[in-house]
């Protein structure tokens, strides 16, 4: 390893994770990533939305593996640790969700905007790639279904 | 035989009319998901096409699905994630 990727190792951090059923605070991952070494904070919201697929969805279940708070610690490491000196937090939240409410946060802070905003986004396409979570939407009619296993 | 452990997650769940486990005692991995299709019919042949596979939580391999175990194991169903 050279000097400098050895440098970017200690400054890319992972400063929270974790998957369950508290209601997320998305200022709480913002202040969880802030240092005064950066100049860019970067979070992503993922909210329940009333529709999908042209349908009027009421309500959301999220169920997750019992490996998924351990695998998205190691997403969150790995998005880190390509990602140059950033630091990260991110949250998914599991059980009964109404519309409007918070089901993902992830925040990654960095000196400078371009590299928060590309570690966001990465970090965002791999939880949702690669974290064992399902979701179940209920629609405004009383139908059913598990997203993406039709 | 050894028992073969097969835990249903999210939509497999669903298609095992709410089972969260069952144990098939047979040869191999894909003897047991094919005992499974057939007691749970079409709803889980086709969540099955669509699963990946873990075996004592280590990535199952398709090609790999019906060699013969030599104990027990426990095989997770996971259906496509559907996350944030």
């Amino acid at each position: 390893m050279s000097a400098d990727r050895a440098d970017v190792a200690m400054l890319a951090r992972v400063v929270l994770t974790g998957v369950g059923e508290s209601v997320l605070d998305v200022a709480a991952h913002e202040r969880a990533v802030a240092s005064a070494h950066a100049g860019a904070v970067v979070t992503f919201a993922g909210v329940v939305r009333d529709h999908d697929g042209g349908r009027s969805v009421a309500a959301l279940t999220y169920e997750a593996h019992p490996d998924a708070d351990r695998v998205l610690g190691e997403i969150a490491a790995r998005v880190a640790a390509r990602s140059g000196a950033v630091r990260v937090a991110v949250s998914h939240r599991v059980g009964d969700l109404a519309i409007g409410d918070v089901a993902l946060v992830a925040a990654v802070s960095s000196a400078h905007r371009a590299q928060a905003f590309a570690a966001c986004g990465d970090l965002v396409e791999e939880v949702k790639a690669a974290l064992p979570v399902w979701k179940r939407q209920v629609f405004a009619d009383g139908t059913h279904e598990w997203v993406g296993a039709l | 035989m050894p028992a073969i452990t097969l835990r249903y997650y999210a939509a497999a769940r669903a298609a095992a009319n709410g089972l969260d486990e069952e144990v098939i005692e047979t040869e191999s991995p894909a003897a047991a998901l094919r005992v499974s299709a057939r007691r749970h019919g079409e709803p889980m042949r086709r969540v099955q096409v669509v699963c990946l596979y873990l075996q004592d939580g280590r990535a199952l391999r398709p090609e790999a699905a019906a060699a013969a175990v030599a104990g027990p194991v426990t095989i997770d169903v996971l259906p496509p994630f559907a996350g944030g």
